[in-house]
């Protein structure tokens, strides 16, 4: 790799040009993490709401529906 | 292009184009150039087989892991776009059609794409395995593996044959789509992997006929530059006549129905009279190879086409022939 000029060599452009793509850069991880954190969550509710209901009280065997005190 | 040069581009980490136009002091990658990485154009057509897959699947699924299912594979696919463009940077650098690529024009680090890559496929086939099932998520893993390991770093510099093994790797999305729903993979499932497969090579060699210059100036052994266009030709003309019988199958083992058949048959004729007429030019310079070039366009619509049937076919008879 050629030697590259260190930040204090830039011009008042390039410097500019960097920061401009920096910023472009994190924006779009911001907008990143927060679409994974909506697919997480997402992931989750259906997860748990797809799960088979529970067995109603009335099908379950009388000792587990209502247990002798 | 020497191997020994090729592998000294390989452990040299970040490597800045000449004439890219960015001081590499101050270049620094937006999100549009990792956009790029993720080869946008051919996930395009990943997402859309998959999808097709998905609905033609027997079973049910909620929308949102679907959703999900094909967010993964897509990823997928980009990650393992990302990591080919990381190994191939030296190739692109020299073709004309990917030269403008992030790691040839220098807006990025080789490291920096190796790491978006690798966390990609592995976060893709994490989030599969955890959201829709295992097997999907194995197939997917396959999938980025071979098409990495198998496709560009062990076949496409060495064999004119790359194209036909590395149609596999394009080929397996279909199957993850498949196994996001049901688990499995049976029949129907792999003759949807063998149509890809068997349409990647005269869709691509096709391409690579009007674009040999550059290949044979990258060094990368595709069929036109070893073999010659005529040999090419003729190839083309032989893999189309395997690929229609292989369209044409699962209507006949009663796993769709005719609606899908119907089109098939016809689309097969039209692909078929487009490679003999292939298999006739002799042109051998670009500007003569009109009908290259029509097949190539049709070969993306034919595709198309065809799994938007065998959608239409499963949503018109749902559950035919399962």
């Amino acid at each position: 790799m050629p030697n590259a000029p260190s930040t204090a060599d830039w011009t008042p452009e390039q410097r500019a040009a960097f920061y401009a793509r920096r910023a472009s850069r994190n924006r779009a991880l911001g907008v990143l993490l927060f679409a994974l954190v909506a697919l997480f969550f997402g992931i989750t509710v259906v997860r748990m709401t797809g799960q088979k209901p529970p067995i109603p009280a009335a099908k379950l065997p009388p000792a587990v529906a209502a247990p002798a005190s | 292009m020497p191997q020994a040069n090729i592998a000294a581009e390989h452990v040299s980490g970040t490597a800045m184009a000449p004439g890219s136009g960015i001081a590499p002091g101050t270049a620094f990658a937006e999100w549009r150039d990792y956009f790029a990485l993720l080869k946008p154009r051919v996930m395009t057509l990943v997402i859309f087989t998959a999808f097709c897959a998905m609905i033609a699947a027997p079973g049910t699924m909620h929308p949102f892991l679907a959703f999900t299912g094909i967010l993964c594979i897509a990823v997928a696919a980009g990650a393992a776009g990302a990591l080919n463009q990381w190994y191939e940077a030296d190739i692109d650098a020299v073709m004309k059609r990917t030269a403008k690529r992030p790691l040839p024009a220098g807006k990025m680090g080789k490291d920096e794409a190796l790491a978006f890559g690798v966390i990609l496929g592995t976060g893709s086939v994490v989030v599969m395995g955890l959201a829709l099932n295992w097997v999907a998520a194995l197939w997917l893993a396959i999938s980025i593996l071979f098409y990495v390991i198998v496709y560009t770093m062990w076949l496409k510099r060495r064999t004119p044959q790359n194209i036909v093994i590395g149609g596999a790797a394009g080929a397996f999305p279909v199957i993850c789509g498949w196994a996001a729903v049901t688990g499995d993979t049976p029949l129907l499932a792999w003759i949807l992997f063998a149509i890809i497969f068997l349409w990647t090579p005269p869709h691509f060699w096709a391409l690579a006929l009007f674009m040999e210059a550059d290949y044979s100036k990258a060094g990368v052994p595709m069929l036109p530059v070893t073999h010659g266009l005529a040999n090419t030709r003729w190839q083309i003309l032989g893999y189309s006549a395997l690929l229609v019988p292989v369209t044409i199958a699962p209507p006949l083992l009663g796993l769709t129905g005719w609606a899908y058949g119907g089109t098939a048959i016809t689309l097969g004729v039209i692909f078929m009279w487009m490679a003999a007429k292939v298999a006739r030019n002799t042109a051998d310079v670009p500007a003569g190879m009109a009908p290259e070039k029509q097949l190539f366009k049709f070969s993306l619509l034919y595709l198309a086409c065809l799994f938007g049937a065998l959608v239409a076919d499963r949503l018109l008879i749902p559950g035919a022939g399962l």
